[in-house]
């Protein structure tokens, strides 16, 4: 069930001559609501003479229009952010450039109503109050300057600066809840005992908490213009994203392991590509199209689990957003009855397959297939998602010469404000060192992963030795890549350290910062990584050795005496 | 440990719990180092003795099923209580009646089979109380009960020689007794218990081949370890010619090594990973009783080269089950039952196969040779299985299931 919700909008002039105030709402449905959220913005513009109209109302529309053209997979903030700050910049270009609209500002409340949390990004002396049972809480913090003579002197708004900074908060939404987004012209005249008043009043009714806000403010005597929006939650949506990807259908993986030439829908099985004891891969024929394509789906014994299954449609859902020539991309199956997902298939092999074969990899090659593989993973991470396990298994270099990151089986994004299913997913040797003392997959965890894969292919072993499954291993310094390959230039050397280093903070920041490293090569090399004294890396430890160490010589100072 | 351990779960429990493992264990292996004197009085052959000493074990191992099941249906104390019951009854009975014949043995060493079946109802009863960050340190107390094993060994062969061993059984009967005491009062079933464990439970586990793979490796280790606590006793008095008590005192200072080794096996696995610590161990074994088949002259080099081969199966238990619970999060309760019963089957094939060995070719060699090469076989089999496990096998995430 999707999250349900009813609002209600009122605004009027008042004793002014221009209305500046102006709110506006986006209420998505199916799948848009569920990934991007319904949003809800007001904006009251201020001017020194015309212009304040047009910065609210640009203000908003541009935040309407633009906030859902961000990808799915971005986090609200970072998204209502990367939205908000352009708009900022042609408010304050359109201010400076043009002398009737010099001075244009206009504060902004938004609220983004998403799953079952909500997101405010708030500046300017615009409000947000929210009804909970019978308490009212003012959600957003005045940004005026706090003197009596410049109560209306905005200290931050959207066009006053080339920089805004909004302040952005969140929580979890609850059925019942009311959110109102009010102007001054409203909190003022009224104060906050006649708004709860109201809402109390006519909770049920957004639409008329609206009108009668802004009748009240009026009629109280308000002297600028009245704008307030009600949103009222009716219902919230169950926690499990899995139900709405499915399209409201229960998708079940075929019964039955498949046999070449048996039909699947609209393709024939070629061959399975790849078994594993949770998936299965198919090469297929597109039955009418002749295209060839691979298909992802379960194992049979997983028909009747719940979580692999809404596992593989998170996968296809994130695959589908990730649109590079980096990655195989996703085949629509408008008719497909069993859950499965289909994407383009690319003759070649894996580097895996490449290692298994005994191809050597040289320096060269490695630095290539790297700048590849980090253009991929960057462009993965700009879109807020983390692929959690990259190998050699997983890189697939075609005949086309094209190097494509495989398998976004433990993939996530936290953009879609869920915990990822499996916390600690991936393959042990090239998991990174925090994960194993619960620390969370990150960026610098996907680099460093990709930091291994070029160690290994060139060396064949693992920067801090083959961990095995269940293993917790206590980590050094990387063994020097050159130990094993002495013929590896130094700039390689250092770039693969840093990468593989122990401690995140030591490690390239982004995958850019990597991809720039590998580029550049000997003509700007990395530096070799500062060797970490015991005393600063364990201090206990030194000081205990220390301590045995004089107990052991004392002990034998004492038995000497006694046997003399 | 930490002090929210303490208050996690239920201390009375866990310790009324490990108390009767710990005695559990103590009369499951009872009969090997009485088996000199049995023996001596009972003229039995070396594979009479030898299947009489492997008796408990198989029982042990095929009776765990049966407590599983009456855990599952009665709850983990009732079926403790009864399990004692049964235990107490029948050293009762030898003690009274006395045992006369091979058979009466053999029925004695069944009945002490529901002792080492204990092993099925004190970890669920104490597991149970835990929350799963706790799980670990909860199973490592209750599970120290192995080394009841060792008290048999040690006080068994003298106390049989002041009082004869029939008056063993009754002694025995003592500690059993407070044990039963303190655990009817003090020990109680967790509120909550997962459901009974299905038939097709089972059959779905056995369907995955590393199931079977474990039960192999289980069998070797494990198998090794209490096929050779039930047999030393024997072998120390018949080719060194000890006095049963020193030759005890032998056993108990083997069993010792490998049980002290168990905790640490799942240490090393932790660390440096099970698969390869379980390559080591094997290795070892296997080298160590390649070695002490050929009967090295002096007897405190074999002394040796038991305890170090005790040591390595001792560490391989512990690497075993340092694997097992994470590799089947899901379907830890029934495979720790069906890894437990492959192991008791080793043991008695071990045990047994060292008297059929003496009694045909004349000598312990043959016997140990093939448990060698047992462990060989385990080495080649996990030499197999290594790239694959390691690489699907995926998470180190820690198991939050219950048995």
């Amino acid at each position: 069930m999707p999250l349900k919700f009813t609002l209600g909008q009122a605004t009027e002039t008042g004793p002014r001559t221009r209305n500046e105030d102006f709110c506006g709402a986006v209420t998505p449905a199916a799948e848009t609501l569920s990934a991007k959220g319904a949003l809800f913005a007001v904006a009251d513009g201020v001017s020194g003479g015309a212009g304040g109209r047009e910065a609210a109302e640009l203000t908003v529309r541009g935040l309407l229009s633009d906030y859902y053209a961000t990808p799915d997979t971005w986090e609200v903030t970072a998204a209502l952010d990367k939205v908000i700050e352009p708009l900022n910049r042609w408010v304050v270009a359109q201010g400076s450039a043009n002398r009737d609209l010099a001075g244009m500002a206009s504060t902004l409340s938004v609220l983004v109503l998403r799953g079952t949390r909500y997101i405010l990004g708030h500046v300017g002396d615009t409000r947000i109050y929210r009804l909970r049972g019978n308490d009212m809480t003012l959600l957003t913090v005045d940004h005026v300057w706090d003197r009596p003579d410049m109560r209306h002197v905005l200290k931050r708004a959207i066009g006053l600066d080339a920089h805004v900074a909004m302040d952005y908060s969140e929580g979890a939404t609850e059925t019942g809840d009311v959110f109102l987004l009010v102007s001054d012209g409203i909190w003022e005249p009224l104060g906050d005992l006649g708004i709860h008043q109201t809402l109390l009043l006519h909770r049920e009714f957004p639409q008329r908490i609206a009108e009668e806000l802004v009748r009240k403010a009026l009629a109280a005597g308000g002297q600028d213009n009245a704008t307030a929006m009600v949103v009222g939650v009716e219902e919230l949506p169950g926690e499990d994203l899995g139900d709405l990807l499915a399209e409201g259908r229960q998708l079940r993986p075929p019964p039955r392991k498949m046999a070449p030439g048996m039909i699947l829908d609209d393709f024939e099985i070629v061959e399975i590509l790849h078994e594993s004891r949770a998936t299965l891969v198919y090469l297929a024929r597109h039955l009418t199209t002749e295209q060839q394509a691979v298909i992802k789906t379960l194992q049979p014994i997983l028909t009747d689990d719940p979580v692999s299954c809404n596992g593989l449609l998170q996968e296809e859902w994130l695959a589908k957003r990730v649109v590079a020539h980096y990655f195989p991309q996703v085949l629509p199956c408008p008719a497909r009855s069993m859950l499965y997902y289909a994407m383009t298939w690319h003759k070649g092999e894996s580097l895996e397959q490449k290692l298994t074969r005994g191809h050597y990899f040289t320096a060269v090659e490695t630095a290539g297939i790297g700048i590849r593989l980090l253009k991929g993973l960057g462009a993965l991470h700009r879109l807020n998602i983390l692929h959690r396990d990259i190998k050699p298994d997983n890189l697939h270099l075609g005949d086309d010469d094209r190097l494509r990151i495989l398998d976004m089986g433990v993939a996530v994004t936290f953009g879609m404000g869920h915990e990822p299913l499996t916390t600690n997913a991936g393959t042990p040797s090239y998991l990174a060192p925090e994960l194993f003392s619960n620390g969370t997959p990150s960026v610098a965890s996907d680099l460093y992963s990709a930091g291994v894969t070029l160690y290994h292919l060139l060396t064949r072993h693992y920067p801090h030795g083959e961990i095995e499954p269940f293993q917790h291993p206590r980590f050094g310094d990387p063994i020097p890549p050159t130990r094993y390959r002495p013929d590896l230039p130094g700039w390689l050397e250092n770039i693969l350290l840093k990468a593989c280093a122990r401690d995140p903070e030591a490690r390239f920041e982004t995958a850019e910062e990597f991809l720039l490293a590998l580029e550049r090569g000997e003509h700007q090399p990395v530096l070799p990584p500062p060797r970490m004294p015991l005393a600063q890396r364990n201090p206990l430890l030194l000081w205990q050795a220390i301590a045995a160490l004089s107990l052991i010589t004392n002990l034998l100072l004492i038995f000497l005496i006694v046997v003399s | 440990m930490d002090r929210s351990f303490w208050k996690a779960g239920h201390t009375p429990t866990l310790f009324s719990a490990f108390l009767y493992f710990d005695l559990s264990f103590m009369v499951w292996v009872l009969l090997g180092p009485l088996a000199v004197q049995i023996a001596a009085d009972l003229q039995l052959t070396p594979a009479q003795k030898g299947l009489m000493v492997a008796t408990p074990v198989l029982a042990g191992a095929l009776l765990r099923v049966v407590m599983g099941v009456l855990v599952d249906h009665l709850q983990p104390k009732k079926a403790g209580l009864v399990g004692q019951v049964i235990v107490m009854a029948a050293l009762l009975a030898a003690w009274l009646f006395g045992i006369s014949s091979y058979q009466q043995a053999l029925l004695l060493g069944i009945g002490l089979g529901f002792a080492g079946a204990s092993f099925a109802v004190a970890l669920p009863l104490a597991s149970r109380w835990y929350p799963p960050q706790h799980q670990g340190a909860a199973m490592g107390i209750a599970g120290a009960g192995n080394s009841g094993t060792v008290f048999a060994a040690l006080f068994a062969p003298t106390l049989a020689v002041w009082y004869g061993w029939n008056s063993v059984f009754g002694l025995a009967l003592i500690p059993l007794a407070i044990a039963f005491v303190v655990y009817a009062i003090f020990a109680k079933d967790a509120p909550d218990s997962p459901p009974p464990k299905t038939l097709q439970q089972y059959a779905a586990v056995l369907k995955d081949k590393d199931a079977w793979w474990f039960m192999f490796f289980y069998s070797v280790t494990f198998g090794g370890f209490v096929g050779l606590a039930q047999s030393l006793t024997i072998y120390f008095n018949d080719q060194y010619g000890l006095s049963a008590v020193v030759a005890g005192y032998f056993t108990a200072a083997c069993v010792f090594a490998g049980s002290v080794m168990r905790p640490l096996g799942g240490f090393i696995a932790d660390r440096i990973g099970g698969i390869r610590t379980l390559l080591i161990m094997y290795t070892l074994a296997a080298l160590f009783i390649f070695g002490v088949s050929f009967a090295p002259e002096s007897r405190w080099i074999a002394l040796v080269v038991f305890m170090a081969a005790m040591l390595s199966l001792g560490a391989g238990n512990g690497a075993v089950f340092q694997l097992v619970p994470q590799r089947f999060r899901k379907e830890i309760g029934v495979m720790t039952g069906m890894v437990g019963m492959a192991g008791g089957i080793g043991g008695f094939y071990l045990a047994s196969s060292l008297g059929y060995a003496k009694q045909l070719t004349g000598s312990y060699q043959i016997g140990f040779m093939v448990f060698a090469g047992l462990a060989i076989l385990a080495l080649l089999g996990l030499h197999g299985v290594k790239t694959r496990w390691r690489t699907t096998w995926g998470s180190s995430a820690v198991t939050s299931a219950k048995i």
